[in-house]
């Protein structure tokens, strides 16, 4: 009973960060049509501020974790926020060739960075006692980490809702998704909001990054290129542009993989995600809760 | 008589095909210009171009001042509202979230107006624009062009595909609208048109074929089948 | 057009003869090539180059010719050298029946794979792509299935017919190659210049005109998926020959993702094209970490040295180089091609679409 609570808390861990890398790419590519390839980077290469941080600190205390999580965070989004403002933005009246280019580009040059810095092999990453155990909830032992990964994503999930439903920029951005020419049509400069929304999508990988080290404990500099795929997954099954849609397809993803590598056998879980996939799509091209256009 | 907007020399390339050759226009202001033509001859790109959506060379000045390289935003701040073709409503916003996209800084909301012209929005302000019918849903486009104050109002066959009731009543709102208003309009009902326009001007194969008043409009028949006759024999081509 | 048809065949048939004198030559490599040109290192490295090339060509089948941004080809190029390893390693069928074996592998896989993928369109159909392709790199990696996991797998050499194997063999290996990329061009010239290559480029300028015409945009699709994903398994399979077993960046992302690099620098659409980005994209994945380790300490700083030897770095710049300073060389290519198509299908028709507006 105790592993099957374990790896149902280690599923929703897992999808949690899907859904940190996922949600973000979700809204850049519904307002503009952008794949970033570089978000995987991005991870990657917050993680390692986060590692440098942790070890700046020397003793692995949970103030300098959460020193580590703010830091790891605002990385992702200033490099997004550069990366945007620098690279993607003379690339917009190009086409999506153009961008994706663009984006693999500097995600290959995020990640030598990251080689160049701290070499190929594994670095560790220092974690307090409190957050590498686990604590008794209602009998079940629990692992903090999970927790933590699960609250971060749950605490994103409401902000991003309540940026999007309560706030003239994520009005302008819901709209965006569905027709950003109309929008402009409006006297409103879409790539102002976009820059915004890359950023974001920037701080939540970043977020995602630190929280990645947490749960599996060290940093590698291709981390980043596994979480981005199965956030590919994760937004294809959820529907493009859809947040809830987002969300419940990252949970989906995560429990499917990690029971079935458990109960099945090594690999089944991957390969079960993959049939979700195609199940979906024979299904319902559209995703969990794709309708051209709606994402909350 | 002044001018609002003129064009000179426009040439429009979509993809690898030109749609526009060269196109000179004055659309007078004050007054409603009409553009009629066949499918296909560029009437939504002539449209889409002077928004800025499109590519274009070519002289577009508005008001005095040249729109060259300013990117559509920026043509819609200095005055010129847009009514696309299909509505392009929000469809998964509601109708008071489609309005306050046309909000704009430094410049009053016309709410009062608005729903003067259309008090069946105002009951329907927390409905999802998607869930609205087609008539509904140009009401609302109508709306966010309205909403602010422009100096020119761009309306793209703001009839195509309403049951006939409902032209009327979109005609009733443009009546309104022009008495206030410069008027640019693609409108290929010839009742809809003989109501409204003051200037007309006949497209063809991305050129002016032939630019007039009103009275252009009076041989109904015969400009309905030089439009309908090319409609049917393009349907069939490739 | 009429001379092209003529003169392009001809061309080919040339470059091909002369590349099959290359192991007769004895040129020096000028830091291309690791030796001179009729040595076995360097008959090696453009046995490689060759597959890379052909591979980038099954590429522009979809890419280029069909407008399938497909994120996962390299899935089918990596089934090609895992299937034929393995089945080389595991059981005991013959080299030859293990390689016809493994071709009609992927054509299956490819056939069940694109049915799913050409459900969406777009990016999505990237996505799902790519996502069918990491699964495959997963599996690979984690060692799953017995593929060897990051280490790779290496073929026992006695399964291996005696003309491939030892040093004083690799001309044969070369040719092996060269065999290969020569089979790919033509078959995809076949499909090019069929009518079957016409209607693609069709869906692929415009889908919606393509339907209302009454084509099956999906079939096409569908059946130019399955003949770019047999002939990479091809591919895979003379990689496999040409290396002795496969490694793990056979199927990995970033192979994926330089296919369309290599595509679009040699302009996408072009067969030629793509077969000439193929061979920039091998000389400078394989040569760039050479360059670095070739520079003494001494003559240039560390920092440079240690620059130049990590390839992704370059890549990644040279990516940003080729998007930003040569935007004609990636975009304009492509477009020529597409004006040159479309010039040639236009026609008297002038109506312009809804969805060209979009």
């Amino acid at each position: 009973m105790d592993t099957f609570f374990l790896i149902l808390a280690t599923g929703l861990s897992v999808g949690a960060l899907y859904y940190l890398l996922a949600s973000g790419l979700s809204l850049i590519f519904g307002l503009m049509d952008v794949l970033s390839f570089a978000h995987g980077a991005l991870l990657t290469f917050s993680a390692y501020s986060a590692i440098m941080t942790m070890n700046w600190f020397g003793a692995a205390s949970t103030g300098a974790l959460l020193a580590a999580i703010v830091v790891s965070t605002l990385v992702g989004g200033a490099v997004a926020f550069l990366v945007e403002w620098l690279f993607l933005r003379p690339m917009y009246a190009r086409g999506h060739l153009s961008q994706l280019l663009v984006t693999m580009g500097i995600g290959l040059v995020l990640i030598a960075a990251v080689t160049i810095g701290f070499g190929p092999d594994p670095r560790s990453m220092p974690l307090p006692d409190n957050v590498s155990g686990s604590i008794d909830v209602f009998g079940v032992l629990i692992p903090v980490s999970a927790l933590v990964t699960v609250a971060a994503a749950l605490l994103l999930h409401a902000g991003l809702m309540a940026f999007l439903r309560r706030t003239r920029h994520g009005l302008i951005v819901r709209a965006g998704v569905e027709n950003a020419d109309m929008v402009r049509g409006l006297g409103i400069d879409v790539a102002k909001s976009f820059a915004m929304v890359f950023t974001i999508g920037g701080l939540a990988a970043g977020l995602a990054g630190a929280l990645a080290l947490v749960y599996v404990r060290a940093g590698t500099p291709h981390l980043g290129d596994t979480y981005l795929i199965y956030a590919f997954i994760v937004i294809v099954i959820g529907g493009i542009g859809s947040l809830p849609g987002t969300l419940i397809a990252a949970a989906l993803v995560g429990l499917s993989q990690q029971f079935a590598n458990h109960y099945l056998t090594g690999g089944a879980g991957d390969l079960l995600v993959l049939a979700l996939l195609a199940l979906m799509l024979l299904a319902r091209p559209q995703g969990l809760f794709g309708k051209t256009g709606r994402i909350v | 008589m002044t001018t609002t907007l003129t064009i000179r020399g426009l040439h429009t390339t979509i993809g690898t095909s030109q749609i526009l050759h060269g196109l000179d226009l004055d659309v007078a202001a004050g007054r409603t210009t009409v553009v009629l033509g066949r499918n296909g001859v560029g009437k939504t790109t002539l449209m889409r171009s002077i928004l800025g959506y499109l590519d274009h060379t070519g002289e577009l000045t508005f008001r005095g001042a040249s729109l060259a390289g300013l990117p559509t935003h920026q043509r819609v701040r200095r005055g010129i509202a847009y009514v696309p073709e299909n509505r392009d409503v929000f469809a998964g916003l509601t109708v008071a979230e489609n309005l306050r996209l046309a909000e704009r800084r430094g410049a009053e909301p016309r709410y009062e107006l608005v729903f003067d012209l259309f008090p069946e929005l105002k009951q329907r302000l927390a409905q999802t624009a998607g869930s609205l019918s087609g008539g509904q849903q140009q009401m609302v486009s109508l709306a966010r062009g309205l909403l602010v104050e422009s100096h020119l109002l761009i309306v793209d066959e703001p009839t195509k595909g309403l049951a006939p009731r409902v032209v009327k009543e979109v005609v009733a709102v443009l009546r309104a609208v022009r008495e206030q208003s410069t008027l640019l309009m693609v409108e290929q009902n010839l009742m809809a048109a003989g109501e409204l326009a003051d200037d007309v001007v006949i497209l063809s194969e991305g050129r002016i074929a032939k630019t007039g008043d009103r009275r252009i409009l009076a041989n109904r028949e015969e400009l309905r089948r030089y439009l309908s006759v090319a409609r049917s024999a393009e349907h069939g081509v490739d | 057009m009429t001379t092209s048809r003529i003169v392009k065949p001809v061309a080919l048939a040339a470059v091909a003869v002369l590349l099959a004198l290359v192991p007769y030559t004895w040129f020096p490599g000028f830091g291309l090539l690791p030796d001179y040109t009729g040595a076995a290192g360097s008959l090696s490295l453009l046995s490689k180059v060759m597959i890379m090339a052909a591979l980038a060509v099954t590429f522009d089948l979809l890419l280029g010719q069909s407008g399938l941004m497909s994120f996962g080809h390299v899935l089918y190029f990596g089934v090609g050298a895992y299937a034929f390893a393995m089945l080389l390693a595991y059981t005991s069928l013959t080299f030859w029946v293990a390689a016809a074996l493994t071709v009609l592998l992927t054509a299956g896989l490819s056939l069940l794979l694109s049915l799913v993928a050409l459900r969406v369109e777009n990016i999505a159909y990237s996505m799902v792509t790519l996502a069918f392709a990491q699964v495959g790199a997963v599996a690979v990696a984690r060692n799953y299935f017995g593929t060897g996991g990051e280490s790779g797998l290496r073929l026992p050499t006695e399964k291996i017919p005696a003309l491939f194997v030892g040093l004083q063999n690799t001309p044969n290996v070369y040719w092996f190659s060269l065999a290969t990329l020569a089979v790919v061009v033509t078959a995809a010239a076949l499909v090019v210049r069929s009518r079957f290559g016409l209607s693609l480029r069709g869906t692929r300028d415009n889908a919606l005109r393509m339907r209302v015409l009454g084509y099956n945009v999906y079939g096409l699709r569908l059946a130019v998926s399955v003949v770019a994903s047999t002939l990479a398994g091809l591919c895979g399979v003379a990689y496999v020959v040409t290396i002795g077993g496969t490694d793990p960046d056979a199927v990995g992302l970033m192979l994926a993702l330089s296919l369309i690099f290599m595509v679009v620098i040699g302009g996408s659409g072009s067969l030629v094209g793509a077969a000439i980005g193929g061979t920039v994209y091998a000389f400078l994945d394989m040569r760039l970490p050479a360059v670095g380790d070739g520079l003494d300490a001494g003559s240039v700083p560390p920092l440079v040295a240690h620059l130049l030897g990590e390839p992704d770095l370059l890549l990644g710049v040279i990516f940003l180089i080729v998007v930003f300073v040569a935007p004609k060389g990636i975009v304009g290519i492509a477009e020529a091609a597409v004006a040159k198509v479309r010039a040639r299908r236009a026609g008297p028709l002038r109506v312009v679409l809804e969805e060209d507006f979009r």
